[in-house]
């Protein structure tokens, strides 16, 4: 497993080279114009009297904040997992790599890991701007806030891992699409079709429904300190993310068989 | 232990389309190299010669044959562990530095950290990019990229090394340099495949050759019998001349 490791380290330089300093900057300059608007807006309501309203917004800033990251990186992490092995197997820079002893498996961890540690790298900037203004404003962090952190790592983790494993056997535009629209889709195609008249449908439903990730059933992130709101329910929730991450392991665990089984440098 | 490093029997590799029966790219090819031996394997474009090395490798899956190296199955980490590998063109990251880019190498063989410094710096002075050592790869020109390649291929002091047209894009000085490095190697003990359009280089650092046309061996001697009264491009010519795919 050392392999992978090595591997890892390789993909996360590999992916430091792909210009995410703008994707960054860009997150950075939405986050400045939130902080703007927020001090603007806390000064006002001050001057006003309005101390309740002013004592809100900075938990709304810090989940604005986060949730804007959280979105983002989901989706990056999604990209960068469908075309970290096609870039790889483009250049034709895996052969030497392979011809190393060096097993498939290893290969395929390697990358995960890699696109997971970018995504979780990345997500550390907007944590450690939330933890710095919820110290300067005085915010309470809520369990609802430390569970939404989980809540989003896990996302990456299972993102990252199902999306690598499915770049692994099909094309990047086809494992993308999958892990972003088909599976979430296809979990709500077997949801409703369970409920059909027709046994054959209500069980093909629930195949459906079985071979898709869990559903979150609340994003602790959005409303994590908000005080007004019932709190949700945290063991479902952890549910959810151990199931998402189980539902990854096995997928994972299939795609590295069928790429242990897949030829490379066929095309040459 | 065997003496002998690669033993490739029965050899077929077919690439499958989604009609049709597909195109043989090696047919019932067998060959067997051992320690301290330099094999060439030589034929026009589309003879089976990559295909046979990516075989060899376990990057590509033969429909029938075997193919052991050491006695370990080609696709096993043992076999892998004793194989270096360079292809016609270096593949690489070309954002790493040379130096760090061997160490990559080095430690996915498996080597510590005081091996990969005791040995890395000799061997970059060796294929003459030590003074390059610090820079970007994709900063090199295509001969250097291709230097850095052997280098590499030779990091974890291989028992058998697998070269596929090692000297595309060297200069004179950088095909001598290869040439030199092979008959070192071959002196140390390492069995050598090397597959080559340069019939000049195989007659130089080769003991034998094998002769492939559209994936089947027409010749399979030594190379001394080979030329004895003509050159090795003369019986090239003779037994696959003209039966280029590419």
């Amino acid at each position: 497993m050392a392999r992978a490791w090595i591997v890892a380290k390789n993909t996360l330089l590999e992916i430091g080279q792909r210009r995410l300093i703008y994707f960054v900057a860009a997150l950075f300059f939405v986050n400045a114009v939130s902080l703007y608007r927020m001090l603007s807006n806390v000064e006002q309501a001050e001057l006003a009297g309005e101390v309740e309203f002013a004592s809100g917004l900075p938990p709304d800033l810090i989940t604005n904040v986060l949730t804007l990251w959280d979105t983002s990186l989901w989706l990056l992490t999604c990209f960068l997992g469908a075309t970290v092995i096609s870039a790889e197997t483009k250049s034709r820079a895996v052969i030497p790599t392979l011809a190393r002893p060096l097993t498939r498996h290893e290969f395929l961890a390697g990358k995960a890991i890699g696109v997971i540690a970018a995504a979780v790298a990345l997500f550390v900037i907007p944590l450690g701007l939330s933890l710095f203004a919820a110290w300067w404003f005085g915010v309470d962090l809520t369990r609802g806030f430390w569970l939404g952190l989980a809540q989003a790592v896990t996302a990456y983790i299972a993102m990252g891992t199902m999306t690598v494993a499915l770049a692994a056997v099909w094309s990047p535009m086809a494992a993308g699409m999958t892990t972003l629209f088909v599976l979430p889709m296809a979990r709500w195609l077997g949801e409703s079709m369970t409920g059909a008249p027709n046994p054959v449908w209500a069980a093909l439903g629930y195949v459906l429904y079985c071979l898709t990730p869990a559903e979150t059933p609340h994003t602790l992130m959005v409303s994590a300190l908000d005080s007004s709101l019932i709190e949700p329910a945290y063991g479902l929730v952890a549910l959810v993310m151990l199931e998402n991450l189980g539902y990854a392991a096995v997928l994972f665990a299939f795609a590295a068989w069928v790429f242990a089984r897949r030829e490379i440098g066929s095309d040459g | 232990m065997t003496d002998v490093a690669l033993r490739v029997t029965g050899l077929t590799k077919r690439y499958r389309g989604w009609f049709g029966r597909g195109v043989l790219a090696v047919d019932d090819l067998s060959l067997e190299i051992e320690a301290g031996e330099a094999l060439a394997l030589v034929g026009p474009n589309g003879a089976g010669k990559t295909t046979t090395l990516l075989s060899i490798l376990g990057l590509l899956r033969p429909e029938r044959g075997e193919i052991r190296i050491f006695g370990e199955p080609a696709a096993s980490r043992a076999a892998r562990a004793r194989l270096g590998f360079l292809s016609e063109i270096f593949y690489t990251y070309p954002y790493r530095r040379a130096d760090d880019l061997m160490r990559f190498y080095g430690r996915l063989s498996g080597m510590t950290e005081v091996a990969l410094a005791e040995r890395i710096p000799p061997l970059l002075e060796r294929v003459g990019l030590a003074e390059s050592s610090r820079r970007r790869v994709k900063r090199f020109s295509k001969g250097m990229v291709q230097r850095l390649g052997l280098a590499q291929a030779l990091l974890h002091q291989p028992d058998l090394l697998v070269l596929d047209e090692p000297t595309t894009g060297l200069d004179p000085e950088g095909r001598r340099m290869v040439a030199d490095v092979v008959s070192e190697e071959q002196r140390r003990g390492t069995a050598i495949l090397l597959s080559s359009h340069i019939l000049t280089d195989v007659e130089r650092v080769c003991d034998r050759v094998v002769m492939l046309r559209r994936g089947k061996v027409v010749l399979a001697d030594r190379v001394a019998a080979v030329t004895a009264g003509r050159s090795l491009e003369d019986a090239y010519m003779e037994l696959v001349g003209g039966s280029s795919d590419g």
